[in-house]
């Protein structure tokens, strides 16, 4: 007897085993996740004060240079600039004047871009360009097709004008790097 | 067993919108004191135009300078050693007088002396002087002698311009 019901309970187990089994289903689910990537450039340094520096006796320009690190990513049929404008003259009074066209500047060395060319004169009303970046830009290695240092950089070497009509003394200006992309 | 099958679709949209960063440098010059000089007459050939008249000639020079405000001054200054050849004039026979620019104050008179290798004063610079490419010169002036041998003498002037 109780051997029968035992057997009856384990063919019970069976049943309901078999029955689960064929109602397992497999699910399929569908998720969208969008990237979005943007165009973007960023300025990832600059030095935060730059001396120039003049030698002998000859009224030499002062001269100084500084390394701009930035990234960039551009689109297909877009592209970008860094740019440098002056935004405060020297000061105190009585020196050198970017608005006078004192402070010029070259551009070397851009590992994404196309450097500016030739001697630029810094304004205080508008930007001027430092590097032209071009469409399908991107920064760094692999998927970049471009494989370029990240950050990239570029040197400016800055030239102001020692005029004798200034008078002694340290002063201090201040530009303002910007870069765009689309 | 329950299987999911998650199916990840990325889509990467290149979008078109503009993006700007800035970032600020501030530059910094310190403008000192300085002065340059440059003689623009080679060589001061001297000559009498009567028989043993005195010599004379003119030596130019243009100068710029820039002294502190206040507590600042310059100066422009002469040396010389003696003529090289002997049997002639030496050097303490000349007197010379001074001419400058707007800028500066020229040695007083024009008999002044020279003495060999001495600094000779030919300018002096106030505080807060500023001048660009102005123009100076030294007028020389030596008193014949029979006595001198025949032939052409030489000495070298240094000017010194200096500010502080």
């Amino acid at each position: 007897m109780n051997m029968r019901k035992t057997i009856s309970n384990t063919a019970l187990w069976i049943l309901l085993l078999t029955a689960a089994c064929s109602a397992q289903s497999i699910a399929t689910q569908t998720q969208t996740v969008n990237a979005q990537i943007n165009a973007m450039g960023s300025i990832v340094t600059v030095p935060g004060t730059v001396t120039l520096t003049t030698g002998g006796l000859n009224f030499q320009n002062y001269t100084g240079s500084l390394s701009v690190s930035y990234r960039a990513r551009t689109t297909s049929s877009g592209g970008g600039n860094l740019t440098v404008q002056g935004t405060t003259e020297f000061s105190p009074t009585g020196g050198p004047q970017i608005s006078a066209g004192a402070l010029t500047y070259t551009c070397s060395g851009a590992t994404l871009g196309s450097a500016c060319s030739g001697q630029q004169t810094m304004s205080m009303a508008a930007a001027t360009n430092v590097t032209i970046i071009p469409s399908s830009a991107c920064t760094g290695s692999a998927p970049c097709p471009l494989n370029t240092p990240d950050p990239n950089q570029v040197v400016l070497g800055l030239s102001l004008t020692n005029d004798p009509a200034y008078s002694t003394g340290t002063y201090s200006a201040a530009i303002l790097f910007t870069i765009s992309a689309t | 067993m329950k299987k999911l099958l998650i199916v990840l679709t990325v889509a990467i949209v290149l979008m078109s919108s503009a993006a700007m960063a800035q970032s600020t440098t501030t530059l910094q010059v310190t403008v000192a004191a300085q002065a340059s000089i440059s003689v623009t007459t080679g060589t001061t050939s001297m000559t009498n135009s009567t028989a043993f008249g005195n010599y004379s000639g003119t030596t130019n020079f243009t100068y710029s300078v820039r002294t502190t405000n206040t507590t600042g001054s310059g100066s422009i200054t002469m040396s010389m050693p003696n003529f090289s050849q002997a049997g002639g004039p030496s050097v303490t026979g000349l007197t010379y007088g001074c001419s400058m620019g707007a800028t500066g104050t020229a040695c007083s008179g024009t008999g002044n002396a020279v003495s060999i290798s001495t600094s000779l004063p030919v300018a002096t610079f106030a505080a807060g002087a500023h001048a660009t490419g102005q123009s100076g010169s030294v007028t020389w002036a030596l008193t014949d002698n029979p006595s001198w041998a025949v032939g052409t003498y030489t000495t070298t002037v240094t000017y010194t311009i200096s500010a502080a």
